[in-house]
Formats: structure tokens, sequence, C-alpha cells
């Protein structure tokens, strides 16, 4: 028990005005007596009306006298010393950085969990026993302080709020969160602040000013064991591609892994790294065959999984490199160059014998870069037919103009142009086709313009990879004197070689890249295609849309692994650009509690007991595990019932 | 107004036997019911005596003078009337007790209003010295005599002694001293007289000891017939209370408790003593009836119990 203000007892000065209001009160009920003969002798003999006899006898003046103490004493703000109970406001800040998705070790014989896990079920625990009548406050922290409830009373709701938080794997706002707590707390006297982390904190926490206790719970022993990777990247080299990763040990403990690298889902090489205490090995992977995206991942069961993968893309030249095999054709040549790619030009000799032919088989070699577009002009080489060369074409973007085979005459007829990219510009307006090859359509061609049912222009996908044929020889036409044509061939390689993924490269989570949208978009999202997005299930998460659409600054997702940002246009089209979404690489270190923060608790602490001993109140010794549980609420309660039986009184008619 | 509102007639027909219990015989203008100490001319035979000359011949003896030859004259028992005079406290103190309602409804228990009651009481009183051949006076007096009635004989005057009382309105203070110090306030005549009062009176006892010795000394046999409400017997008050006198309109706050109405019984009790006391040193009849009783527990009780009235 003890007094909240003992300045409430100034208060008590209405206990003796009310009883000078009962003694100076001069309503007398007039009653009409024959005579007062006998009562002045009464009176005279009694002094009946000395002040203190009216207060006699009186319930009336007991019960106000009652219902004034209680008044007066429920405003020196009395309380019970309860066990336990809390502080009135209790803000809770929750570390909901990648490190808290750290397994905790199996040792215990439980299971192994994550620490976040461990961490809600101590929230809940310390909710439940040192905070039962407190108002709750989670924040919890992502790229910001997030707010999750404030001031809540209801428990359930606050337990509820617990469950759903969630770690977050970008660069979390530490030192922000704290701040937040700082500030909520700022004017409050008997509120407290708990921090439940995993002691892996960035930033200096001491730099932050608080008024009221804090307490740090540290979730989960940090025997940290962590293998990392740190850089993953793949280059082109002359013979193929070459990966290099570079895994750190952040544990104190010599280890060995294996690392995995794997190209478009298909495990390609396997390294074993020696992984000595605290330091990075550097693996270099060589000849690694054409793949889109490359995944590296550590083999091993190590207690934060998020820095175990780490992906790569074959980076498309920026400007398309172009095998030009022609015979000659200038507007071709020129056409090409000017869409501003690199045209490598293969002068093919005019068809010989079979002799030549085969001689050349045997000495042209594959180029040793491989081109993101073959345009083939003409009869098809035969020593393109076969080998590497087939091979190449079969994975890069082919074009091919004319070529042989039997002729069906057009006569000029008009062209008739169906709905396509290569088409997007053209009219093929007064150009002249005198005759189309006529051969047999391949299954992935669709005609994209003909000529009297005569298809002269095909497009498609083989194997993936697009494929647009001219059934015209451009000798036979006149089309590359219109002024269309530059236009057609620049359409043309664009859509020949735009079609692939484009990669956004690697992006810590959480962050704001800048993606470019086309125009035509409609929609847009997120897809979880592979890694720890993909093993947690994350759904799809619809791009942010800003007053004109889908806006170009998009938050990357917090959650590990590799994702594809995918556009649809109106017609249904897809495209989509892949990106890594890795954690934040702080989160990796183990094993090094940020000592500031133990010291802002004991500062904290240090303060309120100053402020204590000045007060002069006696709380020290309380100050432990035990809590004010105010007893207004009791005493307004009794007040009123005293005030009741006052009125119950009242009604039945004068005192006595 | 008619007197079967003052007294029902079958009390009255009772009242009518009765008669007034005074020790004195007083001489009178009229033959009354009641014998003379003096001789006198009524039917009762006393004795005889010589003729002297100047005696009334009517009496003379003609049988014995025949018989014996000397004059003798018979002499007769006086009979003579009795003064009655009836004293009714018509003052504010006395008009209490009894609702409206209840005025007219002599059936009930219920406290009777004083004054009425006084009325009734002097009505009876007067009732019986009437058909006593008694000569009645009757008195209304506060602290003045605010009302008197020629003297009355004979039933048949009974019912202008009653509208008489009854008309009579109550008001002002009460002072027997000043009210009885009026000149021809006290009778000429010896005889008897009833006070009806609740002697709330300012002035002390010894004043009303003086009042009643020259009552005394005026031959009046006096009756004190105190008339209390059962609320002056037994005050039920309680709270903070101004007690507001009815006659001075003053008042006097009292915050009533127990120990208070205790000492009020107690100061009732001796100022009856007291009065009681100075009444019985003049050798005065003291009566105290309650406004609760009925008339005829009052007459047939109260006043044939103490001998004032004879059945």
């Amino acid at each position: 028990m003890g007094i909240g203000s003992w300045l409430g007892l100034w208060f008590g000065l209405s206990i003796p005005a009310i009883l000078a209001m009962y003694l100076l009160k001069r309503k007398f009920l007039d009653t009409k007596v024959p005579s007062h003969l006998l009562w002045q002798k009464v009176l005279k003999n009694l002094e009946a009306n000395r002040p203190w006899q009216k207060l006699q006898n009186r319930l009336l003046l007991w019960l106000q006298l009652l219902a004034a103490a209680l008044l007066v004493f429920a405003l020196m703000k009395p309380f019970w010393w309860a066990p336990g109970g809390g502080k009135e406001h209790v803000v809770l800040v929750a570390d909901t950085s990648g490190s808290m998705s750290a397994l905790t070790s199996a040792a215990q014989g439980s299971p192994s969990q994550e620490r976040l896990q461990q961490m809600k079920r101590e929230m809940k625990d310390f909710i439940k026993q040192k905070a039962k009548d407190s108002e709750i406050t989670l924040l919890s922290m992502n790229a910001e302080p997030n707010l999750l409830i404030s001031r809540e009373k209801d428990h359930s709701r606050a337990a509820e709020a617990v469950d759903s938080l969630q770690v977050y794997f970008g660069r979390a706002a530490y030192d922000e969160t704290l701040s937040l707590a700082s500030a909520l707390t700022r004017e409050e006297k008997d509120a407290e602040v708990v921090v439940f982390t995993d002691g892996l904190w960035r930033g200096d926490p001491s730099s932050i000013p608080f008024q009221v206790p804090v307490r740090v719970f540290t979730v989960g022993e940090q025997t940290g064991f962590n293998l990392s990777l740190q850089q993953f990247g793949v280059k082109d080299e002359p013979g193929g591609k070459t990966a290099v990763v570079v895994a750190k040990n952040h544990s104190k403990t010599a280890s060995s892994t294996e690392i995995n690298l794997y190209g478009d889902g298909k495990l390609l090489q396997t390294a074993y790294a020696d992984m000595k205490p605290e330091a990075a090995v550097t693996t270099t992977f060589r000849d690694l065959p054409e793949a889109k995206v490359y995944r590296a991942e550590l083999e091993g069961n190590d207690e934060y999984p998020a820095d175990n993968e780490a992906y790569a893309f074959s980076q498309p030249n920026e400007t398309p490199r172009i095998l030009l095999l022609t015979r000659g054709n200038l507007f071709l040549e020129k056409g090409l160059q000017l869409t501003g790619a690199e045209v490598v030009k293969m002068a093919l000799p005019e068809e010989d014998s079979g002799a030549v032919d085969s001689k050349q088989t045997s000495e042209t070699t594959v180029p040793d870069h491989p081109p993101d577009l073959i345009v083939i002009d003409g009869q098809m080489p035969s020593f393109a037919e076969q080998g590497e060369w087939k091979k190449l074409l079969d994975r890069t973007p082919v074009w091919t103009l004319g070529g042989g085979g039997s002729k069906v005459n057009v006569g000029g007829g008009q062209p008739k142009l169906e709905s396509h990219p290569v088409n997007r510009y053209a009219s093929y307006n007064g150009v002249y086709f005198s005759s189309l090859l006529e051969r047999k359509l391949p299954d992935w061609a669709t005609p994209v313009v003909s000529i009297e049912n005569h298809p002269a222009v095909i497009a498609g996908t083989e194997n993936g990879e697009p494929r647009l044929s001219f059934l015209f020889d451009l000798q036979e036409t006149d089309f590359p004197l219109s002024a269309e044509f530059p236009i057609v061939v620049h359409e043309a390689v664009s859509w020949l070689t735009n079609s692939g993924g484009k990669s956004l490269g690697r992006l810590t989570a959480g962050t704001r890249v800048e993606i470019p949208i086309a125009a035509d978009t409609v929609s847009a999202r997120w897809v979880a295609k592979d890694g720890m997005a993909k093993t947690k299930n994350v759904a799809n998460i619809e791009a942010e849309k800003g007053d004109k659409g889908i806006s170009a600054l998009q938050q990357v997702p917090s959650v590990p692994g590799l994702y594809a940002f995918e556009q649809e246009n109106s017609a249904g089209e897809k495209s989509e650009y892949l990106a890594e979404s890795s954690a934040d690489p702080y989160e990796a270190q183990t094993g090094e509690k940020n000592g500031k923060l133990a010291a802002i608790g004991q500062a904290a602490d240090g303060k309120e007991t100053a402020a204590n001993a000045e007060s002069g109140a006696a709380q020290d010794k309380h100050s432990g595990n035990r809590s004010k549980t105010p007893l207004l609420t009791l005493l307004a309660g009794l007040a009123l019932l005293v005030i009741l039986v006052e009125w119950g009184v009242y009604q039945r008619g004068r005192s006595i | 107004m008619t007197s079967t509102q003052l007294l029902p007639s079958d009390l009255m027909v009772r009242l009518e036997r009765l008669s007034l219990g005074s020790g004195k015989r007083v001489a009178g203008m009229l033959q009354g019911k009641r014998r003379s100490s003096r001789l006198g001319s009524s039917l009762e035979f006393a004795d005889y005596r010589a003729y002297t000359p100047g005696d009334d011949i009517r009496r003379f003896d003609w049988g014995v003078y025949s018989r014996t030859g000397k004059p003798f004259i018979r002499q007769f028992m006086d009979e003579q009337e009795l003064m009655v005079s009836l004293y009714v406290d018509c003052s504010a103190s006395m008009d209490f007790g009894g609702t409206e309602a209840e005025k007219g409804n002599r059936s009930g228990r219920a406290a009777e209003n004083k004054l009425l009651f006084a009325k009734r009481l002097a009505a009876s009183i007067g009732y019986v010295a009437l058909c006593s051949y008694e000569r009645v006076g009757a008195y209304c007096y506060s602290n003045r005599l605010d009302g008197r009635l020629p003297i009355l004989r004979g039933r048949g005057a009974a019912n202008r002694l009653f509208q008489f009382l009854q008309d009579m309105p109550s008001g002002g203070e009460g002072s027997l001293a000043s009210a009885l110090g009026e000149p021809g306030a006290i009778p000429r005549l010896s005889g008897m007289t009833w006070i009806f009062s609740d002697f709330w009176l300012n002035e002390g006892t010894a004043e009303i000891g003086s009042i009643l010795s020259r009552l005394a000394g005026a031959g009046q046999e006096v009756v004190l017939v105190q008339v209390l409400s059962p609320e002056e017997i037994h005050p039920e008050l309680s709270g903070d209370l101004r007690l507001i006198d009815s006659e001075l309109n003053t008042g006097r706050e009292v915050a009533i408790t127990g120990r208070v109405l205790q000492r009020y019984r107690e100061e009732l009790a001796h100022y009856q003593s007291e009065l009681r006391k100075t009444a019985s040193e003049r050798g005065i009849s003291w009566v105290t009836l309650s406004s609760d009783m009925t008339l005829q527990e009052a007459v047939f009780g109260v006043f044939a119990g103490t001998g004032l009235i004879r059945v």
C-alpha cells in the first residue's frame, strides 16, 4: 500500500468544511407548539443548542463524511504494491531484423525453431506475467519503425499482434525504432520500454535518451554458426562463363562446406571449401555452360539460412551482337547497323560446288562470342545445318531472308498485315513483290504478312528462341528501297533480341529499385521464382501503383530469393525482369552482441533510482518485480455506493 | 349550530341526573334545588320558634296555637341555587390538536382539539348546573375577558350557553391573572368557579396563586381543569426544529434528541406538580385531562371520581 500523491491530502480540508456546514446549518423545520413554556425550561437546563450536539445521531452527516473521506483518499492516488502487475504503459520493441530468422540450436532437445518464434513466445509470456495490467504498445522494425498496436488494453489483441510479427530481411531500422519508443514514452511517468532482440543491433542505441526504464531481453543464445555467401558473380570469359563465389564463415570455429552451382535449376558444378574461422573463401567455377540464371548454394545446416544462396544473371549485352551471314546486301547491312547493333558480317561465297562446301564446313568455326541474333540472308549455308553451328542456331534468335526453293508469282499483290511487333510501324504501301518462296511452313511459324494468301513473312518461337523469316529475296522486291525498310529491320531486330528475360540484379530486400515499366502495362507483380521465397511460398506481391498507373519505383520483396517482376499488357502478353532479393549482409554476423544495447537498460535503471532517491520515496525495494495497482476505481465505486446509501437515507426522510 | 353538536344527546340525558358536588350553600334570589344553610321557604320542615311580631303570618302554625295557645312559627329549610361560573381559556395555545375533520367526529378516538374539548367540558358542567336549577355564568378569556354570558337559569337556557361557547373564537395570549384582574370578572356571589385551561401561562405560579387566592376570597369554590393534548404530554418530535410559540410567534431552535424529550417530560411533571401544589394550598381542586379522552370518561370518570359531580 502506498500513496501516489500526498498533495491530495489538502482535499482533506473538505471534511472540516462539511462539519462546519453542518454546525452552521440554520435550517430548522418550523414546528408550531402551543407554548414554549416548558421548552424554555428544558433548553435552559439542557443547553441543547450547543453546536456539537447537532452532530449526534446524524446518519446523513456520517455518510457524507465517509464519502468525502473516500474521495480525498482517492485523490491521494493510493495504490497497492501488486506483484508483477507491470507498468501502466509498456512499449515492446520487437527486433524483427533478418537475424531473427536464424534457427536456435537444437541442443536443448527441442526441435530447432526460428528465433522469431522463441521471441514471440517470450513476448507473450512477458505480457501475460509482467505486464498483465499494462497498456501494450508494440513496435517492430522494417525499413522504418512499424507501430503495430498502440496502448492496447486488450491483451488478446496484443498477442495477435505479436503473432503477426514477421522477419524483415532488409536493412532494418534499429535505432529509429528505439527512438520512436523513446518518443512514445517521453512524457510518461509509469512506463517502460522492453526490447526483445537477439543482441545483434546495428547503430548506437546509447545515443537515444530515455526517460523511462528500459529492459533488454536477449532471445536465443549466440552459439553463432553461420556461413554466408557474400558475393557471387558470373562473367563472360573466352571459353565460357566463369563464376566467382565468395563465402564467409562468421563463426569462431572452422568448418567446411560444399558450394553447389546451379544453372537454370540444373546442378552444374560442386566445389568443396574449407572455411577458416571468420575468414572468407573465394571459389572460382570455370567453363560454365550458358544459363539465364545461376544459383550458388552453400551446402549444410547453418543457423541463418537466408544468406546461403545467391543468384547471378548472365548479362545480355547492352548492344545486341548480330551475326550476318550474307552474300552481300548493302541495304540489309546498313539497316542492321542503323539499329545500333554490333554487326559482324560473315560473307558467304557464291553457291559453288559441294567440294567447296565440305571444305568450308570443316573450316568455318562457330564464333567465340555467341551472337544475340543470327541473320541469314539467302540460302542457308550448308555448314550451318550441322555440328556446332546447328547448336548455335538452335539457341540463338534467327532471322532468315529469302533462300532457295520454288517460287510463286504474286504479281505485285497488296500485302496483308497481321498484328505483330515487327509490323508495328510497317504498312508495305506501294511495295512491289513479284514472287514469294513457296515453302512448307514450319511448326513454329505464323504468317505475319501475306500476299494473296501466300505467307510473305512468318514469325514464331522455336525452343524458346524467336524466329523470323522473310519468304522473299530482297533482290526480288523494291522493299529495301522503301522508307519503311530500316524501320522494319529495327523492329525485327528489337523483337528478336528483346524477348529474353532481363535481370535487375542483386538487390537488398526492402530497398526501392527503379524498374522500366512498359507503357502498355496494365498489371505487374513480384512472383517468387526460387530460393527462400519459393520455399516459404511467398504469395505474389502486386506492384505498387501511383497516380499514373504502376509506379516505376518498386520495393523489393522482403523475403530473400529469386523473384520475377512480371508485367502484363492489355493483350495478355507478359514480360519479366528477374531480380534477386538478398538479405541484409549485416544480419549474417553472429556472436557479436551490441554492448551498448545492454548499457541503455542499465543507464535508464540508474536514472530511475536516482529519481527515486530524490523524491525520497522508499520505493527502491519494490522496484524489482512489483508494480502499483491503483485503487482509484475501487474507491470511486465505494464513494458512489456511499452516495447511493446517502440518497436512500435522504429519500427516507430527515436525519436519523 | 345546535346544542347536539357540542354535547351528544344521549350524554345530555345522563347529565340531567347529575348535580354539582359543591359543599357550599349559596344564598340566592330564587328557590333552588340546593339546600341552603339558612332557613328559608322550602317545603322541608326544620324547626319551630316563637312568633315575634313581623314574622310572615303565612308560616304561623295555627294548629299548635289552637292546642297550646302559644304562637309558633314553623321554620323551613331554605333551598337556594348555586352560582356556577365557567371560565374557558380561549387563547391561541388552546387551539391545538385534532384536525378539521376530526372536530365533528366524536366517536373517533383521535385526540380532539383542546379548545373544543374544553368547551364541551364546560358545556357539560353548565348543563348539569342548569338542570339542577343553578345559576350559570360563562366567560371566555385570553389575556382579558373576551366574552361573558349573562347569568342563566333553568334548562331552557342551555342552548344559549352552548351557543355562546361554540361561538367563541380562539386567539390571543393567555393570561389568567390579567383576565381575572379585570373589574367584574370575578363573580360577586359566592359559588363554584370552573376554569378550563392548559395553564400555559407565562406568569409564574406565585401570580397564579394570588389570583386563586382572590377567587377563594370571593367565596368561590374553584376547580382547575387542565386540558392537555397528547402531543403535549408525549411529544413525538425529531430532528432540527424551530419550535414556534403559537401565542407569541417566537421561535426556539432545538435539535431534538431522546434526551431532550426525556427532559421535557420531567419538566411537564414538575410544572404540573407545582400547579397542583399551588392549588391544594388554597383548597382548590385540580384535575388534568388529556384531550384524547372521551367526554364520558372525563365527566363520569374523572369529575365524578373526584367528587366534583355527584351522581
